[in-house]
């Protein structure tokens, strides 16, 4: 019998491993845990960064000392309009793009023509948020003299009505009117991800469903959902961190009304706009923690998907 | 022809914050002297006032530094050259003498200037229906009256400018403060001497509310005032036929109409008059922006260039570029290529009062907030609210 030598350099220590992650865990320190920590450093300080946030509070008005920037962050007015927006971004585009993304693969799956029409609906993904914004803007257009450009308000007053100003009606019709913009785009991402799961089911008990009588509609919630669960899932925790981080159609859209602003507008208006990084800080803390429950599910599910196969 | 004081073969450093085009468009007025009198000029262009502030603190100021408005020059006060004896002063109105001075001393000379407080219209439209240019602002009222009664829209008053949308609207209510309490009032403002829910501000943000926001007063009535661009508000008044026959808007709207209308002569076919006063005391202010310029050393060189600077041949050839007004009261109105720059120049140095903007002076990016409030307000905001969160933003920030 002969011992097999191993070559020394197969041999593993201890250090080998973490040579490997080395070069990543270095740019994750630099790029992410550095900027992290030094924001959340910041979001104790004044808006120059330099003397405690605590300065901040002014006699007489409610104060919370050092976390004054968090006070302002959760308590101002216009900072709760920014959550109530986020949170009605979150109910209308999840909703939308998931449900709209479901359905659209569902059917398209028995058509000859799939490819063509993912294709089509996908294509929105390939149309950067700004130009999505801008585009949009014109569809949205009202023009309070001479004729209307903007395609809605021409049916509008084709047909007989009034010009509805649709982006700046608060506080519903333009929130609303900003988050279909936001599904035209993310429906498509939805569609291709949810259709390879559809693909994914096994015909074999499908067939066996419908020979034991079950017609489509029961097939389709009995045994499809169920099956494809774990990939929905997946999808609707990833469009809840793609929204609450939603930047650009606001920014663009929005034209700086408090009533349509969500929180990372905020936070770059504090920063960008009025220099006052302590708040901006604050503001990217409180969306940091808003989105690390839902990121840590998102890696669970993939972990424990990645587990059945 | 030209006087160099001595300064021959000198050199003047400065600091200003015109760069790109602006600088240029400076220096080809400055290089005439320059080059007769054998002057090298080191300039720095920075929009960043930290930059001057450093130097000052550091024993290095530059002899000449220019500021974008002159509520700066006050830190400055100390190392700072008074001017009487090295530019005519008198050729500047008693108004850009006391907006140049700390303490009864004139330390600043405004070299260039722009006007906002302007309504702008078409003569043919008002011709054809038989209006007159109002001379106050009760006529002004009984105009738009007039033209409502006609079945007309008086007002067009866009403010829309994307993410500053409102902008337009702290003009105004500015220009409304300025008639009703006067300059010394907007000034205390300004260091929030005056509170944000001071009953005269309030009065001020009514009164632009009860013109911008009503259906019968302005076109498209509040809708059409957020949404409506601010260049695009000039357009419908000189549509046929006009769907708006005012515009309260700054001296660049001439540039808007002409580019946008090359058909149509100034004076004849667009003309603007200044927005008028509500009572003699304090009459019509001029709102708009200047640029002054201080001096931290008194060599040769440096008196020598600003008594340049600031004398009529300087301005004439400022005028004559058509980069902006000369604040200057012995430029004449012939002296500028547009006759209606030739008018507003004039307008300008015959106010009883010049005010720069308030709300860019003030700290904390609130005039970001003000904006925002205002257009808020416009769209159905509760006024006491919006004044209250200002106020609170205010108490922060100072």
């Amino acid at each position: 019998m002969s011992t097999r030598v191993v070559p020394k350099i197969m041999k593993q220590g201890r250090l080998m491993p973490l040579l490997f992650v080395l070069p990543a865990m270095l740019i994750l320190t630099f790029f992410v845990v550095y900027p992290t920590i030094n924001t959340i450093g910041l979001s104790f300080k004044d808006t120059k960064g330099e003397l405690s946030a605590a300065t901040l509070c002014v006699k007489d008005q409610p104060c919370w000392g050092i976390f004054e920037n968090y006070r302002r962050a959760l308590t101002d007015e216009v900072m709760l309009r920014a959550f109530r927006n986020n949170a009605l971004w979150i109910i209308l585009m999840v909703t939308g793009t998931t449900g709209m993304g479901l359905l659209i693969a569902v059917l398209v799956d028995r058509v000859k023509y799939e490819p063509l029409a993912k294709a089509v609906i996908f294509l929105p993904m390939a149309i950067s948020f700004v130009g999505a914004g801008i585009i949009w803007g014109f569809v949205y257009d009202y023009a309070s003299f001479g004729n209307q450009t903007g395609i809605l308000n021409a049916i509008v007053t084709g047909l007989g009505g009034k010009p509805i100003p649709w982006l700046t009606r608060g506080p519903w019709l333009n929130n609303i009117c900003l988050i279909i913009v936001g599904i035209w785009m993310w429906t498509g991402f939805c569609m291709t991800i949810l259709s390879a799961a559809l693909k994914g089911v096994p015909t074999e008990i499908l067939e066996a469903a419908r020979v034991d009588g079950a017609n489509e509609w029961r097939v389709f919630w009995s045994m499809v959902v169920p099956i494809i669960m774990p990939t929905i899932t997946v999808v609707i925790t990833t469009m809840v961190v793609n929204v609450l981080k939603i930047f650009d159609i606001v920014y663009v859209m929005g034209g700086g009304q408090p009533d349509v602003q969500v929180i990372a507008t905020r936070m770059y208006q504090e920063q960008f706009v009025k220099y006052n990084s302590g708040l901006s800080s604050a503001i990217a803390v409180v969306l940091i923690l808003l989105i690390i429950p839902v990121g840590y599910m998102n890696i669970r599910r993939f972990q424990q998907q990645e587990a059945m196969r | 022809m030209y006087d160099c004081m001595g300064g021959e073969g000198g050199t003047v450093t400065m600091i200003g914050v015109w760069s790109g085009d602006e600088e240029a468009n400076f220096k080809a007025i400055l290089q005439p002297y320059l080059t007769e009198c054998n002057i090298t000029l080191e300039y720095e262009g920075t929009r960043d006032q930290a930059v001057l502030a450093t130097r000052v603190e550091g024993g290095n100021p530059p002899d000449i530094a220019g500021l974008p408005n002159p509520g700066i020059m006050g830190q400055y006060a100390d190392n700072l050259v008074p001017l009487g004896g090295i530019v005519a002063l008198d050729d500047f109105s008693p108004a850009w003498q006391s907006l140049g001075s700390v303490q009864g001393t004139v330390y600043g000379a405004f070299f260039k200037a722009d006007t906002k407080s302007l309504v702008w219209y078409n003569p043919n439209a008002f011709a054809a229906a038989g209006y007159t240019v109002p001379t106050t602002w009760d006529e002004m009222m009984a105009l738009s009256d007039q033209i409502v009664a006609d079945g007309g829209v008086p007002w067009s008053t866009g403010i829309g400018s994307g993410d500053a949308t409102g902008w337009v609207a702290t003009d105004w209510i500015q220009d409304i403060l300025l008639r009703t309490e006067g300059p010394d009032f907007v000034e205390q403002w300004v260091k929030h001497e005056v509170a944000w829910t001071d009953p005269a501000i309030k009065a001020a943000w009514e009164e632009y509310y009860g013109i911008v926001a009503s259906d019968t007063y302005a076109l498209g009535g509040a809708d059409g005032t957020i949404n409506t661009g601010f260049a695009e508000s000039l357009y419908p008044l000189f549509l046929d036929p006009p769907e708006a026959y005012l515009d309260r808007m700054a001296g660049f709207a001439g540039g808007v109409i002409a580019e946008q209308y090359p058909d149509l002569n100034e004076v004849d076919d667009y003309d603007f008059f200044l927005l008028p006063a509500k009572s003699d005391d304090p009459g019509a202010p001029m709102q708009g922006g200047a640029d002054v310029f201080v001096m931290f050393n008194d060599s040769a060189p440096a008196k020598a260039l600003m008594a340049y600077m600031f004398s009529q041949m300087a301005g004439d050839d400022l005028a004559k570029s058509g980069w902006g007004l000369s604040p200057n009261s012995k430029v004449g109105a012939s002296a500028y290529p547009s006759a209606l720059s030739g008018k507003m120049a004039t307008a300008m140095n015959e106010a009883p009062s010049f005010s720069f903007d308030a709300d860019d002076r003030m700290p904390g990016g609130i005039n970001m907030d003000y904006f925002a409030g205002v257009t808020e307000y416009i769209g159905g905001g509760d006024l006491d609210t919006i004044l209250q969160r200002l106020e609170d933003l205010a108490t922060a920030a100072y």
